[in-house]
């Protein structure tokens, strides 16, 4: 009986000790950021699906892949000049054969870093890979008919009918190893364990730890100083901010506003504006909204400028427009828009035939863009204001999602618009266009001048029309309640020499670490 | 010393030192009782007693420190959240909507619970066994999976949050019951009223649902802790109540980044009142189940 | 013994069905899985209408359903729809998180709530119980994102002590099973001090006492076994939600187990990987419950024999 309680509580010593000692061990985690040597800390909001390019399009892949992948071109930011510029990546020239025929020209001597060279049968084959796959980017290369070789060094794209973004869609075809992309398994394989030619490569992926990069000593351009790159992902928000804060993270994306005070204790913000706009889009075929004074008078009722400063602290720019900066034809001095302005609101409603104000529903996604949840309370607030009742809708992103792409969402809506290829026609097409997901206009004037800008391979010639297109759709006919663009915040150790791009590519072969 | 006076002393003696409970013990069922007065008397005229409504929204005065610290202002005594809207007026408010959603899905799902744990446990065989595959079905079906789809079908509203917490609440007081009627189903003075012929749903209802109750009560005050938190958690994963009724759920959750900094009041006070309420409720229902005890009437 | 294992199988299987079909069932429900997977791209109505033919979406409810019936019985749960691997690949490369998770959650909240519990209910009425049980109903009405958050602040960005996040490695492992355990442990200690309390007062207690046995026998041998029932459903239950995927422990702290990944499978409508996640937490639950059944019957003799 005795050395039986003795030897239990010298078990539990033991296990105090244990524990202790652990918890010191744990004492020494967070070493401070040096430069190289230590991999950078990336912290991002998710983990990727895949790294393959045709199965996983999210921000959070593709800031993984597009660090190891490369595409015939490639848009890089131009801090300076503050425009996004497309530049030479693996082809360092590209014309125009015919209306319908782009033909490209591949830097000679490239190769993968397994060893396979890259050549026009290359980029046959990772066409044929986008479109079979059947991924989530399946459809990005809709436009192109067929990949023809020309020779080792030269290939062409013929599109189905002239479309004037094709060298600029080409930064999201990605070429990928012929003999490696078979042998690893395919879309699976190749998702897990990517081979590429850019300035990184793939070193491990251990699900739900982290991704690790390395410098690729091989790579044709100019090498990168950070050595290696490690990926992990932190869904909460406080949670990344934490991890700037002690030192366990380099980088972190999505930083709300309300934290900005917090990580500038410790750490440096970097900011970009973002091409993704958010906007709210009306059902032109069903009333109210089929009246264009009703969807009018919805943008006279709100006041973007008070929403963009006090419920996002400023981190957004009001967008009167359905253009960006930086994409063709771009002039926001040409359209009108519309002033925040209450009184003029319920005038217009009135002559709409609704004096009384009218009741509306309001879908809106919860917890998918920043503020989202305080934005869609404030519009509401504002409208109540002059006399249009919105009954708040907030649902889980993909349930809007479902929604809209039925084309019989009703009321109000938001919705946002992402860049692919930074050109207007693209996020035009998907809401203006007769063939597009969120479809939900009905004028023969927009589809024409639709048509005419999506075919015009001439850049001078497509100006005038997607101004043209642009006047109409605001001034005249307001299909949305145009509301922002949103800025992209980043968390950055002050040590790290880093610009963030408005394209969402981080870009981290151009970054240096101080000291 | 008669015998009758001898006896309550060794009673007392035996079944522990349970007197002295009472003595100082009532002093925090008192607070108890007051806190829970006025939390119902928020959730009965929130109109009256909040200087602000709770939805209106000021922009421009937003995140304002509650009153006593420097930038606060004395029209907000608990200050403003990042749209402006009152706290003290929002927590107010938020008491109605928390504890009818929580009580309701609580009474539901107790109900049903001890219902179908009565059946399974005193019927025992394929009852029994269907009736538990059942409840384990359910409990293998993420809750929010069930959330999104009862979402879908009907669309977002606050029928639809105490559906869910009623539906995933049930299990605990079937199993619970179940396994007391287990139990007590084998004692001798239930085989003996068996054997005398009684009718089951009396035997039930008069033998058997006693002695549970006390255990259901003390359960349930413990679950309706865990139905408060989870609509907060439903509202953390956006799919508690709407707006724009307030709830203190939605107001934690919306808040939650505060916490690490800034505005620490925006969740402080909504936190403080579920806390509260919880406690009384707790501190109420143990007094409720002392009262209730058996052992006292015999 | 052997025909009530073989029905307690059937039933389990049958369990399995239930819950596969039931999840089925309610993914269908949520909305369209292939308008979402091309939600933002140039795809338009043609190329949504081809994707659902390429899946084999467009094809009626009955033959979807025999199709994916046919392939689980093979241990077939079809493939992502976002990454195209094999759903239950995805699953069980997290399935270890949850359970290291829910393991140390659960040990640390009995190693503290039994004690707590029985403490609290010999001395029933005293400062220490009342403190003790107070304390307890404050761990439970704290809501669980909040004691993470807090934890974080004060043990990892304050005191440094472990990670603010992340895994790989056990230090990572820490703080999330301190938050998750904060509840179960305020409410087994509730439990276990309630159950006791009302096993102490029962006659064959008073008997034991009235024959002279020591205290810590009485309480040890014969109150603890009966008072055990109750607080055994409980822990079950527990043990259960959190092998299912602690949701919201996971998105704080960042850890990779199931729950998270169950979430964010549904909200991108994976059905493949939600049926894989589900048939595995309920595959461990099924156990979980076998297991406590077989302790019914051992705590509670007259439970065995009837």
């Amino acid at each position: 009986m005795n050395r039986h309680r003795t030897s239990r509580r010298e078990f539990l010593r033991l296990a105090a000790v244990g524990a202790s000692g652990a918890l010191v061990a744990g004492r020494s985690i967070a070493q401070p950021a040096t430069g190289g040597g230590r991999p950078l800390v990336v912290v991002q909001t998710a983990w990727p699906q895949s790294l393959d390019p045709t199965m996983d399009t999210n921000v959070n892949a593709g800031n993984i892949y597009a660090h190891m992948l490369e595409s015939p071109a490639q848009y890089r930011y131009d801090a300076r000049e503050k425009v996004m510029k497309l530049e030479p990546r693996l082809c360092d020239k590209w014309e125009t054969r015919a209306p319908d025929r782009w033909r490209f020209h591949l830097r000679p001597g490239l190769k993968f870093t397994n060893g396979e060279e890259i050549n026009a049968e290359v980029a046959r084959f990772s066409m044929d890979t986008l479109k079979g796959n059947k991924g989530m980017a399946s459809s990005y290369m809709n436009h192109v008919k067929e990949v023809v070789v020309v020779d080792p060094l030269t290939f062409d794209l013929v599109t189905d009918g002239p479309y004037a973004a094709t060298p600029a869609s080409t930064a999201f075809f990605f070429f990928f190893p012929p003999k490696y992309y078979a042998e690893s398994g395919g879309k699976t394989g190749f998702g897990r364990k990517p081979i590429g030619s850019g300035p990184y490569k793939f070193v491990e992926w251990q699900d739900g730890v982290h991704i690790k990069l390395e410098a690729n000593p091989a790579y044709w351009g100019a090498k990168p100083q950070i050595q290696a790159i490690t990926f992990r992902a932190q869904p909460e928000s406080a949670t990344r901010v934490a991890l700037l804060d002690t030192g366990e993270a380099d980088l972190i994306t999505a930083l709300p506003p309300e934290l900005i005070d917090r990580a500038k204790r410790t750490a440096d913000i970097r900011t970009a504006r973002g091409f993704r706009r958010v906007f709210c889009f009306f059902n032109a075929n069903v009333a109210p909204t089929d009246n264009p004074l009703v969807r009018k008078a919805i943008n006279h009722a709100v006041d973007v400028d008070a929403i963009v400063k006090n419920i996002l602290g400023g981190h957004a720019y009001a967008a009167k427009g359905i253009n960006k900066p930086g994409y063709i034809g771009y002039a926001p001095d040409k359209i009108t828009g519309y002033k925040y302005d209450p009184e003029l609101a319920k005038k217009l409603l009135t002559q709409a035939g609704y004096p009384n104000g009218i009741d509306l529903d309001y879908n809106h996604p919860v917890g998918r863009w920043l503020n989202d949840k305080d934005v869609a309370a404030a519009i509401v607030d504002m409208a109540g204001k002059a006399g249009i009742r919105f009954k708040d809708k907030g649902v889980e992103f993909n349930t809007a999602s479902s929604l809209y792409s039925t084309q019989k969402a009703t009321g109000m809506n938001m919705w946002s618009v992402g860049p692919l290829w930074l050109d207007p026609s693209f996020e035009w097409q998907v809401h203006f266009w007769s063939k597009g997901l969120y479809h939900y206009t009905n004028n023969a004037k927009m589809d024409e001048l639709l048509d005419r800008l999506r075919t015009e391979v001439d850049p001078a010639k497509r100006i005038p029309i997607a101004q043209e297109f642009e006047k109409y759709v605001v001034d005249e006919y307001c299909p949305w309640l145009f509301l922002y663009d949103e800025e992209h915040i980043y968390g950055a150790n002050k040590k790290l020499q880093w610009t963030p791009s408005p394209f969402e590519r981080m870009d981290l072969q151009y970054a240096t670490m101080a000291g | 010393m008669s015998a009758e006076s001898v006896q309550p002393a060794l009673v007392r003696e035996l079944t522990g030192r349970r007197s002295s409970r009472f003595r100082s013990g009532d002093f925090l069922v008192v607070i108890a009782f007051l806190l829970l007065a006025v939390i119902v008397l928020c959730a009965l005229i929130p109109a009256t007693l909040a200087p602000h409504p709770p939805n209106q929204q000021e922009i421009t005065k937003r995140l304002l420190p509650p009153s006593w610290m420097e930038r606060g202002n004395s029209a907000h005594l608990l200050g403003t959240d990042q749209l402006g809207r009152d706290l003290l007026s929002r927590v107010i408010h938020g008491a109605r909507i928390s504890l009818i959603v929580g009580f309701s899905a609580l009474v539901i799902s107790g109900i049903i619970g001890v219902t179908i744990g009565l059946l399974a446990g005193y019927y025992r065989g394929w009852l029994d066994d269907w009736i538990m595959r059942l409840a384990d079905v359910q409990l293998a079906i993420p809750y929010v999976l069930l959330a999104i789809a009862i979402i879908a079908v009907i669309g977002p509203s606050n029928l639809n949050v105490v559906l869910v917490l009623a539906v995933n609440g049930w299990v605990v007081y079937a199993r619970l019951a179940r396994g007391q009627t287990l139990s007590l189903r084998e004692r001798e003075f239930i085989q003996a009223y068996r054997a005398l012929g009684a009718r089951d749903w009396r035997i039930v209802v008069q033998h058997i649902l006693p002695n549970l109750l006390s255990a259901v009560i003390v359960v349930a005050s413990l679950e309706l802790a865990g139905i408060i938190t989870l609509e907060s958690s439903l509202s953390f994963l956006g799919l508690g109540i709407q707006p724009p009724t307030v709830s203190w759920g939605y107001m934690l959750a919306d808040g939650r980044t505060y916490l690490l900094g800034g505005a620490w009041w925006v969740v402080t006070f909504p936190g403080l009142a579920i806390t509260a309420t919880i406690l009384s409720i707790n501190v109420l229902a143990d007094w409720l189940r002392d009262v209730l005890d058996p052992r006292l009437k015999i | 013994m052997w025909r009530y294992i073989r029905r307690r199988l059937l039933l389990a299987v049958l369990t399995f069905w239930a819950v596969s079909t039931i999840v089925w069932g309610l993914l269908y429900l949520t909305g369209d899985p292939v308008a979402i997977l091309l939600a933002g791209t140039p795809a338009g109505s043609t190329d949504v209408e081809q994707l659902r033919h390429a899946l084999g979406f467009d094809q009626p409810l009955p033959i979807q359903y025999l199709h994916f019936l046919s392939g689980a019985v093979q241990g077939d749960l079809g493939n992502s729809l976002r990454s195209g691997e094999p759903a239950l690949l995805l699953v069980s490369r997290r399935v270890g998180f949850t359970v290291q998770l829910a393991l140390l959650a659960m040990t640390l909240a009995l190693v503290v709530a039994i004690p707590v519990g029985i403490v609290s209910a010999m001395f029933r009425g005293s400062l220490t119980d009342r403190t003790l049980m107070l304390l307890s109903m404050v761990g439970q009405s704290m809501p669980i994102f909040w004691v993470g958050l807090l934890m974080i602040a004060v043990f990892a960005v304050e005191l440094r002590w472990f990670p603010a996040g992340g895994a790989g490695g056990i230090k990572y492992l820490f703080l999330p099973a301190a938050t998750l355990a904060l509840y179960p442990m305020a409410r087994i200690a509730r439990l276990v001090r309630s159950s006791l309390v009302d096993v102490l007062n029962q006659d064959y207690i008073l008997a034991a006492r009235a024959r002279g046995l020591r205290e810590s026998l009485v309480v040890g041998k014969h109150a603890l076994k009966n008072a055990a029932l109750p607080v055994v459903t409980i822990v079950a239950l527990q043990f259960g939600y959190m092998l299912g995927g602690a949701v919201i422990t996971e998105t704080i702290f960042g850890w990779p187990g199931i729950g998270l990944f169950t979430v964010t499978a549904i909200h991108e409508r994976d059905f493949p990987v939600v049926q894989a996640a589900v048939v595995l937490a309920s595959g461990m639950f099924i156990a979980l419950n076998f297991l406590v059944d077989l302790l019914y019957g051992w705590l509670d003799p007259r439970i065995r024999f009837s």
